[in-house]
């Protein structure tokens, strides 16, 4: 993986002691709340319902284990034994204190992490398939444009105050895994004539109260062109985005009210007109950044011979069951990539306590040459595990209670913190997701239902895509109760679209049995191993909204 | 945050914000001090009666001196009980409704709003 080179080591310990004086303006008093607000968000300080919310970024979502060591260490020390991973593929931090923000700042930079451009107007933390690298399908490797977007966006000085906050997601396999469709910007890469990949650029997804697919903005892009012609983007946007409403400030809105060709050739004009010397030696820095992400060495002999050898102890029914559920084919021979679900029985989606980011380090450390990552499905990965090692790994996961084999199954719900922590909130998501986990183990056999995504997010933001679920919940505040309004049939992969709402919501307590009951239909409705959102095709709304009200209306 | 708006003042109102410093949730008592809500003594609560009143006890603090101790102070409506009458504000006021840590999945979540 990436390792900072002077540069980024000096942009971040300055970024902690320019935090560290504004901070200590603030207390004692010297800057105001309103002045003090915009500075701290900057670095990822978010003041919410009960307390402060740090957001620490993870880079298009790879750790290793001092890092997260470290994240275990700073959430015993400036928390409470806990973190929070989101669908952003970052980790948040719930309950630290202003004084202190700085000196966990100092801490996570010596472990080359930071918490800028977590939040703000700015260009936020690049996001990518989390099997980058490592899958099976994948055609290009997206980590080192991923590590080159987020170098050049960095303190970007162009890009600090954009009309709204900017999301980047990247793949580089037509089987989308990284939501590149519900992005501000999308890039999927494809292998370019000469070793080089070629880039589509997809703009003007997004969730929140306007969901929107995104549109194929530029097709092949080369690397040559594809920072001026970001830049061109970027700049389009940052003269034309709406900021007087900043419910209609995201690109967005920009692209649906220009219109594609127009803005197209907006952007085209602004390409060439653009001074391409910055870019001089921009891809020289990219092919400088491919060691970083060489695969390992591996002696080939001997991967397939392991190949060739699977543990019989994985014949075992709950390892066999975690080892078709939670492990994915991988692009070496005698290694799969395991999946750490976060979605135990009974626990919160996406949390870890500091004492399993310890025992998950020393996992990685053990069994996958020191790599993890973060899914924006709020599970971890380890990318690089042999195949003779998946039953020690399997045991060293129950230890922690974290080889639950429920990976893409309905127990693994995304839920973003709700009104339970979150400010913004309308109603709570995560207790709401505990109740359907627990009504889904119930009552089916969640390996015969298969693949199904339910997703809750606490508010019209919609942090935990409820869009693009398969079964979406948006947490509402009507009069002062909680209320839970229904989409289905949304897709957030390469066939992304928006799923249909249902009608009137529910409260809480009707939810985790109007959840069964749609899975019920669907299950008895499907033809052989139909996914959800062809059977919501072929069946249709009218059919579906019928068994999430349980008569027909 | 925006503040949800006073519809009745008939069971009065208080006064909550986040401490500067810690970021917990904490309330004005009549002594002009701002407490945790466990720290609250009964019946010690600022409460006012009417928009006017209301208006006034929120310009005690001075929201907008750069030292005072608060950041986002606002009225909140109560309950006959004295508890605040918006479920959000509850939950802001009894903590996560849910278990969280190495306790979240210690049994069942007991904690109700």
């Amino acid at each position: 993986m990436y390792q900072y080179n002077e540069v980024d080591q000096i942009t971040v310990d300055d970024r902690c002691r320019e935090f560290r004086d504004q901070v200590e303006r603030r207390i004692e008093g010297t800057l105001s709340e309103a002045e003090f607000k915009p500075l701290r968000l900057m670095n990822g300080l978010y003041l919410q319902l009960h307390a402060y919310m740090l957001r620490v970024a993870i880079p298009y979502g790879v750790l290793n284990s001092i890092q997260l060591n470290k994240l275990a260490d700073i959430s015993d020390k400036y928390d409470r034994g806990y973190g929070h991973f989101t669908t952003r593929q970052n980790i948040q931090f719930n309950w630290p204190t202003l004084e202190e923000v700085p000196d966990l700042l100092e801490e996570l930079a010596t472990v080359q992490m930071h918490a800028i451009q977590t939040s703000g107007n700015c260009i936020r933390n690049i996001t990518s398939d989390p099997l980058a690298g490592v899958a099976a399908d994948e055609e290009v490797d997206p980590r080192p444009i991923c590590e080159w977007l987020r170098q050049w966006s960095t303190l970007h000085p162009e890009f600090r105050y954009l009309p709204r906050k900017f999301k980047f997601a990247i793949t580089g396999s037509a089987n989308d895994r990284a939501a590149i469709k519900v992005h501000d910007i999308g890039l999927r890469l494809r292998k370019g004539p000469n070793g080089d990949p070629l880039i589509d650029l997809w703009l003007g997804g997004g969730q929140g109260r306007t969901p929107k697919i995104a549109q194929l903005f530029k097709q092949g892009l080369t690397v040559e062109q594809l920072l001026p012609y970001l830049e061109a983007t970027l700049r389009v946007y940052n003269l034309h985005g709406r900021r007087d409403n900043k419910y209609k400030a995201r690109i967005k809105i920009l692209l649906a009210e220009t219109g594609l060709e127009a803005l197209q050739a907006q952007v085209q004009e602004e390409y060439e007109a653009l001074d391409k010397s910055p870019f001089v030696n921009s891809v020289a820095e990219l092919k400088a950044l491919y060691p970083h992400f060489a695969q390992p060495l591996v002696d080939v002999a001997q991967a397939s011979e392991i190949a060739n050898v699977i543990d019989e102890k994985l014949s075992g029914e709950e390892v066999a069951r975690w080892y078709k559920q939670n492990t994915r084919d991988h692009k070496l021979a005698g290694f799969r990539s395991v999946m750490i679900s976060l979605k135990p029985a009974g626990g919160i989606p996406g949390d870890a306590t500091s004492a399993q980011m310890r025992a998950l380090a020393a996992i990685a450390k053990r069994f996958s040459r020191d790599e993890l990552r973060v899914t924006h499905r709020q599970n971890l990965i380890l990318p690089w595990v042999a195949e003779k090692d998946l039953y020690a790994v399997w045991l060293a996961l129950r230890e922690i209670d974290l080889a639950e084999s429920n990976i893409d199954l309905p127990s693994d719900i995304i839920a973003c913190p709700g009104m339970d922590y979150c400010a913004l909130a309308t109603a709570r998501s995560i207790p709401v997701a505990q109740d359907i986990s627990k009504a889904i183990r119930k009552t089916e056999l969640q390996h015969d239902i298969g693949k199904l995504a339910i997703n809750i997010s606490g508010c019209i933001n919609a942090c935990a895509h409820h869009h693009v679920a398969d079964i979406g919940v948006l947490g509402l505040d009507r009069a002062g109760v909680e209320n839970y309004q229904i989409t289905l049939g949304g897709r957030s992969d390469e066939n992304a679209r928006v799923g249909e709402r249902m009608g009137p919501g529910v409260s809480a307590d009707e939810l985790p049995a109007t959840i069964e009951r749609v899975v019920k239909f669907y299950i008895k409705e499907r033809r052989d191993d139909e996914t959800f959102s062809l059977t919501y095709d072929r069946i249709g709304k009218t059919e579906f909204k019928t068994a999430v009200y349980g008569v027909a209306e | 945050m925006a503040a949800v708006k006073i519809k009745d003042y008939s069971h009065g109102v208080m006064l909550i914000a986040n401490n500067l410093l810690s970021g917990l949730s904490v309330y004005l008592n009549s002594d002009h001090q701002w407490l945790l809500l466990e720290n609250l003594a009964q019946g010690k609560a600022a409460v006012a009666y009417s928009e006017q009143e209301a208006a006034e006890l929120l310009a005690s603090i001075n929201p907008d001196d750069f030292l005072c101790p608060v950041v986002d102070p606002y009225i909140i409506q109560l309950d006959g009980n004295g508890k605040p009458s918006h479920s959000r504000e509850l939950l802001r006021a009894t903590g996560p409704s849910i278990r969280y840590g190495a306790q979240a999945t210690q049994g069942t979540n007991d904690v109700s709003i």
